[in-house]
């Protein structure tokens, strides 16, 4: 008997193993597809470099020899141009997907995003004010911030009055409508009262989500640090979003400090989506549907989860930008896009995820 | 271990539901909780738990007030089995039972290959080994209730609290659960568990407390507590508390007084 509860023991711990194994098979898999996907990136666009000049314009960088004549022009489109784009593209894309899945796990509902819960729209509209006033580019970040925080809170809130703990699934959704649609009212006055001319059509174009004014280096760089200081934490915290996403009270009685890590936990989802909405305007759905696709392939545990979803963001993000800037010369705004595919993909995932979110 | 409470007095906002409740419980037994629907028994487990503040008397634990211990350190000590429910997302049943592990690991911690350990062997203590790969939002009420059973005894606390552990469950689970809770009592944990059928401090031999509509409680065995008048009184219908001998085993069960089939039977 006893020898027969041992075999059953190294059986599930074996099992266990082996499905550990192939997840981290799936990580290192979309490495290499986010690897794959940049090296064609870089030869997508206006001005046409195929793969072996960029080859070679990489090894004469990385020797340190002067660039050749014939590679001038390529050199100058892929570093000031291109890559700082690229990455730049992949590192919201990640941004974004890590916020909704990290959002859908501390509010315990896999129909919350940064756009449904308004933090998008704020964080537009907090933007969108700052331009109009005028404030430096950090200046606009916080702001953005600032509103996307206020409008988790006003959401939070909104569903705990209204919901009074029950049914909190669809009165949180709801909720993030009416909240959205303050913000977008307020980007709406910004818009009213800005100077046609000039700050109109920056306001506008910066609202639609492109990618094609955003992609300087100084930008990544703002957003290489946002990145690092908004997913960390999520991704040290992974595990216990887990624990989270089973409700308050079992995870308070499994030794969670639920307040601390619900702040943590949104602050940082909140940082990473604002950011991403100051750099290149309100790319909608991402934040939805990333997490949910993830999790049809590799299944709800975070630990796992976050990773694979924002390496899936990155692609995903960076495919869409390359359409973008690919189907018409002058290129379309990401954020059409996104919306296009992303709205039903998210009516398919519903038919097919509905015995999950029952 | 024990714990002791004395005068408790707990609810929510400024609205105390449950007053002047006093009883303890050591290793090794089990308390019910009895009493009928919004008496507020929920509302008590909720407050030994540490979920919902205690508004008066005190919850010790050897001694030491409940307050005191972090969410981390007091679910080394009290594990919490509530009624199984469906999760927004459809985990992996062995993952499940691993989160049982979270207070043990640190803040930025995974499990690794002890959490992974223990939390086979509380399946396999279970018997529901069978379960390991199955996904938790399509096994039946009866597996869940176990799972999460598992899951609070992976958390390796000394205590557990249960809430309704028997509703929702088909005949034979019910009494599967039930064994299940004999034995891990026989094993030295603590439970406290409520329910709303007096037969199971018979069968559990547990200490029982019954909540009456009134507020006051009665405290103690089963055979002094569960008796026709304070059933009566509780719940406010007759109840035939029966002895017999079947097999080798001695009975007491309780049985409520249904008008008309009574009187059709005798």
């Amino acid at each position: 008997m006893e020898r027969d509860d041992v075999i059953a023991e190294n059986t599930i711990i074996q099992g266990h193993e082996n499905s550990r194994r192939k997840e981290r098979r799936i990580l290192i898999a979309l490495f290499i597809i986010l690897i794959a996907t940049m090296l064609v990136s870089l030869t997508i666009g206006r001005y046409g470099v195929p793969l072996d000049q960029i080859f070679d314009i990489f090894m004469q960088r990385i020797t340190g020899r002067e660039i050749s004549e014939a590679n001038t022009e390529a050199n100058l489109v892929l570093f000031i141009i291109r890559i700082p784009r690229i990455l730049l593209t992949i590192m919201v894309g990640a941004a974004l997907s890590a916020s909704g899945a990290a959002f859908q796990g501390v509010f315990k509902n896999p129909m919350v995003s940064p756009d449904i819960l308004g933090v998008s729209s704020a964080a537009g509209a907090g933007a969108a004010l700052a331009i109009l006033i005028g404030v430096s580019s950090i200046g606009v970040n916080i702001v953005a911030f600032v509103f996307g925080i206020g409008a988790v809170l006003l959401v939070m809130l909104l569903a705990k009055a209204v919901g009074r703990g029950s049914n909190t699934l669809l009165v949180m959704v709801l909720s993030g409508v009416v909240v959205s649609s303050i913000f977008r009212a307020m980007t709406s006055l910004a818009k009213y009262i800005a100077d046609a001319d000039n700050k109109l059509p920056e306001i506008t174009f910066w609202l639609m989500g492109s990618f094609a004014k955003s992609g300087s280096n100084r930008n990544v760089i703002i957003m290489l640090i946002a990145l690092i200081l908004g997913a960390t934490p999520l991704l040290a915290l992974r595990w216990r979003m887990n624990v989270l996403s089973f409700g308050e009270e079992e995870a308070k009685a499994m030794g969670i400090n639920i307040n601390r890590m619900r702040i943590v936990i949104v602050a940082c989802s909140t940082l990473l989506t604002a950011s991403s909405v100051c750099l290149c305007g309100s790319i909608e759905w991402v934040g939805l549907i990333m997490p949910h696709i993830t999790r049809l392939i590799v299944g709800p545990n975070y630990r796992i989860l976050l990773p694979a979803a924002m390496l899936g963001g990155g692609i995903f993000m960076l495919v869409v930008d390359n359409f973008c800037r690919a189907i018409i010369p002058g290129e379309l705004p990401v954020g059409i896009i996104t919306s296009l595919i992303g709205a039903p993909l998210f009516i398919y995932m519903l038919f097919k995820g509905r015995r999950d979110w029952a | 271990m024990k714990i002791d409470m004395k005068d408790v007095r707990c609810g929510y906002k400024d609205k105390a539901v449950v007053e002047g409740f006093s009883a303890a419980i050591s290793s090794g037994r089990i308390l019910c909780l009895l009493g009928p629907n919004g008496v507020g028994k929920t509302t008590l487990f909720k407050c030994i738990l540490g979920l919902i503040p205690l508004m008066g008397g005190s919850i010790t634990v050897d001694g030491r007030n409940a307050q005191e211990f972090s969410a981390s350190d007091y679910a080394k000590i009290i594990g919490y089995v509530p009624q199984a429910h469906t999760p927004p997302f459809s985990f992996n049943v062995f993952d499940v039972v691993v989160m049982g592990r979270t207070t043990h690991m640190g803040i930025f911690g995974k499990p690794g290959k002890k959490d992974f350990q223990i939390a086979a062997e509380c399946l396999d203590r279970l018997e529901i080994s069978y379960l390991a790969n199955r996904v938790y939002t399509e096994i039946s009420g009866g597996e869940q209730q176990m799972v999460l059973l598992a899951r609070a005894l992976a958390q390796e606390p000394a205590f557990l609290i249960m809430d309704e552990p028997t509703s929702n469950l088909d005949f034979g689970n019910q009494a599967r659960v039930l064994k299940n809770i004999c034995l891990l009592a026989e094993q030295g944990l603590g439970i406290i568990m409520t329910t709303h059928q007096p037969d199971h401090v018979f069968q559990c031999e547990a200490d029982v407390s019954l909540i009456m509509h009134d507020g006051g409680h009665l405290s103690g065995t089963a055979e002094q507590v569960i008796t026709e008048q304070n059933l009566r009184k509780a719940y406010g219908i007759d109840v035939a508390i029966l002895n017999a001998q079947y097999q080798e085993y001695d009975l007491c069960f309780c049985r409520p007084l249904i008008h008309g089939s009574q009187t059709g039977r005798r």
